[in-house]
């Protein structure tokens, strides 16, 4: 469901989803993003292949974010081609410059790499 | 036509015509999936961008027809014969709902509902959803009102199988939506339990369902969650001025920040959303969603303006004056060719003058509807006076005003400012008390003063109300003896008292001065009201409050009048006042020894006769004529010769030298050329009470 790959160098690992975000796996993927915050200093979500997302999925992003924000670690989220993600971010109001920005767009994890 | 709905067109045929291409392919081969996906993807996009543009009743006839694709797409039901041709139907039927849109005919409304009808026939439990879509199509016209909505569901939704995305996009449907997720209590990754629900969502939605429509929304979890909705925005109201409320102010009424941190913060002089964020007094996205309400309210305030003003087209007053007076004087003239067309006979004149009465008549009411204003840009001016003279005065005044969009003639509306403003001034300074003695006597600390404005029959009643401590009888009347105005002895009504306000010279000076800085006093206000041919009415109780009730002529311009002679000479009253007339004999006259009474049906009316009044010579004719006129709830009767007529006034001023003569507010030119008087009725009628005093003491 998940694939981790690590760059040694840059101290920077990539976490691919490439199942359901939803509720269902939900216990199991915070178990995968905790072990990746715990091994690299910069981790990059990518969910181009998510095939789902529900809320708790969302919410466990975000949960990521102010994690990693509290560690002094860097998040990035890697959206790709994955249209229905994005129309559920929007639905949901999970809208850029509106929230989680604190001040700086820049760290908005809402302003996803593509 | 904006060039998006044009899109949109385009489009539309566009995707219809493939929804007919998928639908034939699917009658050939009901169980292609390929086919029933393109349906539904057709029938969705229709739905979004038809809501996109505006055009609900075709987004809701969609949403009908996709409902029933989905169940097919999910397994749920089969594609048959029946299906195919009421989708075919459907389609046909949609291309006719777009296109009237665009200036083309209107589709049958019975036959939308029928196709509704047939589709929800295809569901489960039909029956119960028939009412919710019926109103989906049918309300497109009503007005639209604007909601704040804060749903916070309880942590545990996600474990009672609650998706909230299902949430939303059910209330997205009632209108137009735009929605924040707030992520402040989202914990970090290594204290969170993911299956619990740690975010909340601010929604403003405007919509033209009202606000048990979006509860029923949340019926299902409403056990299991805060649900907060407030209207914040009234379509219908047109007099709302265009600025919203202030951030501070958005954010204490959502609860997010308190009074007593709004003012510490706004002592900062930074802005401040930023000095909120930054001391952490409020989140960044409860901010962010503030000002988002802010921005939307204040757009469609904006929309709902331009939408008003589009079919109008600016006119210099003074313009519109001339045309007014152009228009009066064809009335005259107008009554001149009846008259002259009744002495002859002669059909053919006769008939031309009732043609040219009747579009003279048409044409005044026109040139005069032009001129009518609504008070509401008056109202919504004295907002700020309010505050600042609150604020001066250090007490707590909010404004509400009711009837914004009673019309009145604009001469009327521009000489109304300054005696309202004055009445406004006296309820903040003397008759709205400090909050602290408010609050000691139980009452709230704000106090209100209410403007409103409605009709009632020829007049306009505007009332100045507020809810403070109401008139001071004794004082009153101490000042009144004071300034030598009453008699230490005189027994007063309360209503007596209250007009002792009006007298000239009962403000003292430094009293208005400190209030009003203009020196205008009651009795200005009197005069200005009596300009415009109104009149005023006291009301106040005790504790109260008081109340002023002005009743004002819709119109300076022209009026109905009463056209009456005595002896050679004639005059007119305005008609608005007149209740009835009676017929007075010399016997009856002589029966009352000397004293101006008369008994109608039981009830004692005084009345004046206005021979004796304006000092005509000559013998009265043995029948004459009383014309009962109804002055600030008194009736009384004025004694005349003849009753000629209903007569259209074109009011005229009477010049300098007889501006001040008492009885006499106007003249009018007759249709044969000469001048009549129009009375002054309330004047005339004082007269008469004080005369009858004086032979009482």
């Amino acid at each position: 469901m998940t694939n981790w790959s690590f760059d040694e160098e840059n101290n920077a690992g990539t976490l691919s989803v490439e199942g359901d975000m939803t509720i269902n796996y939900i216990g199991e993927l915070k178990e995968r993003l905790v072990e990746a915050f715990d091994s690299a200093e910069r981790v990059t979500v990518d969910v181009s292949s998510a095939t789902a997302v529900d809320v708790a999925g969302v919410q466990l992003l975000c949960a990521c974010h102010r994690f990693s924000n509290g560690r002094g670690k860097k998040m990035c989220l890697r959206l790709g081609e994955n249209a229905k993600f994005a129309q559920f971010l929007d639905e949901v109001g999970f809208v850029k410059d509106f929230i989680c920005n604190h001040g700086d767009a820049d760290k908005c994890l809402w302003t996803p790499v593509t | 036509m904006s060039s998006l709905s044009d899109t949109f067109r385009d489009e539309a045929l566009e995707l219809l015509q493939e929804l007919e291409a998928a639908l034939l392919e699917l009658e050939e081969s009901p169980a292609d999936l390929t086919q029933i996906d393109r349906v539904f993807r057709v029938l969705h996009t229709l739905k979004g961008s038809g809501s996109l543009v505006g055009f609900d009743n075709v987004a809701g006839f969609c949403h009908e027809a996709e409902t029933v694709f989905e169940r097919v797409r999910s397994g749920e039901r089969q594609v048959d014969q029946e299906l195919v041709s009421l989708t075919l139907s459907a389609q046909d039927h949609l291309k006719g709902m777009i296109l009237s849109e665009f200036g083309a005919d209107k589709v049958d409304d019975e036959l939308t509902a029928e196709l509704v009808a047939a589709f929800q026939a295809l569901l489960p439990f039909h029956e119960e959803e028939k009412n919710n879509v019926a109103q989906v199509i049918l309300s497109d016209s009503k007005d639209q009102t604007t909601y704040r909505i804060r749903f916070r569901p309880d942590a545990g939704l996600f474990r009672q199988g609650v998706q909230p995305q299902f949430l939303l996009g059910e209330l997205v449907q009632l209108g137009e939506a735009i929605v924040v997720a707030q992520l402040d209590a989202v914990p970090a990754l290594d204290e969170i339990d993911p299956e619990e629900c740690w975010l909340y969502w601010d929604i403003l939605l405007t919509t033209d369902q009202d606000e048990n429509a979006i509860r029923d929304v949340f019926i299902f979890v409403e056990d299991d969650c805060e649900l907060f909705v407030q209207q914040i925005d009234d379509g219908s109201q047109l007099d709302q001025p265009e600025d919203y409320k202030r951030l501070g102010e958005i954010l204490v009424e959502r609860g997010d920040l308190t009074h007593e941190d709004l003012e510490k913060y706004l002592k900062e002089k930074k802005r401040l959303g930023e000095t909120l964020v930054q001391e952490g007094a409020v989140k960044d996205g409860v901010v962010k969603s503030a000002l988002a309400e802010q921005e939307r309210v204040q757009s469609l305030r904006r929309e709902r303006k331009a939408y008003d003003a589009m079919d109008s087209l600016r006119v210099k007053s003074d313009r519109l004056d001339k045309l007014v007076n152009l228009v009066g004087e064809m009335v005259t003239v107008q009554a001149r060719l009846s008259q002259f067309a009744n002495s002859r006979i002669d059909a053919e004149l006769l008939s031309v003058a009732e043609e040219v009465e009747r579009l003279t008549w048409d044409l005044r009411d026109q040139v005069l509807t032009i001129r009518m204003l609504p008070i509401s840009g008056t109202f919504t001016r004295f907002k700020r006076l309010i505050r600042d003279l609150g604020a001066e005065l250090g007490k707590d005044v909010i404004l509400i005003t009711e009837g914004g969009e009673t019309e009145l003639d604009k001469t009327v509306i521009d000489q109304l400012n300054d005696p309202l403003v004055h009445m406004v001034r006296n309820s903040i300074s003397h008759g709205i008390e400090s909050p602290g003695v408010r609050q000691a006597i139980g009452k709230p600390s704000k106090g209100r003063i209410t403007l409103s404005a409605k009709h009632s029959g020829a007049n306009v009643v505007l009332t100045v109300a507020d809810d403070g401590a109401g008139l001071d009888v004794e004082r009153i009347r101490a000042k009144a003896i004071e300034k030598g105005l009453v008699s230490e002895h005189a027994e007063l009504t309360d209503r007596e008292i209250y007009a002792l306000i009006f007298e000239p010279g009962f403000s003292t000076a430094q009293e208005v001065t400190n209030v009003s800085g203009r020196g205008v006093g009651m009795d200005v206000v009197r005069q200005a009201i009596d300009a415009l041919r109104g009149s005023i009415e006291v009301n106040s109780e005790a504790g109260k409050g008081t109340s002023f009730s002005l009743k004002l002529p819709l119109t300076l311009a022209i009026i109905d009048g009463l056209l009456i002679d005595i002896a050679a000479d004639h005059y007119v009253l305005p008609l608005s006042a007149v209740e009835e007339c009676i017929e007075l004999t010399r016997e009856e006259s002589e029966q009352t020894h000397g004293r101006n009474l008369v008994k109608i049906r039981g009830e004692i009316v005084p009345y004046v006769r206005l021979r004796d009044e304006f000092k005509i010579n000559g013998e009265r004719p043995d029948i004459e004529q009383i014309v009962i006129v109804n002055i600030e709830g008194l009736r009384v009767g004025f004694v005349v010769d003849h009753v000629v007529g209903e007569h259209q006034t074109v009011i005229k001023n009477l010049g300098k030298m007889y501006q001040d003569v008492d009885g006499v507010s106007g003249a009018t030119i007759l249709g044969d050329g000469r001048v009549a008087l129009i009375l002054d009725l309330p004047q005339l009628a004082g007269r008469a009470e004080e005369y009858e005093k004086s032979l009482l003491h």
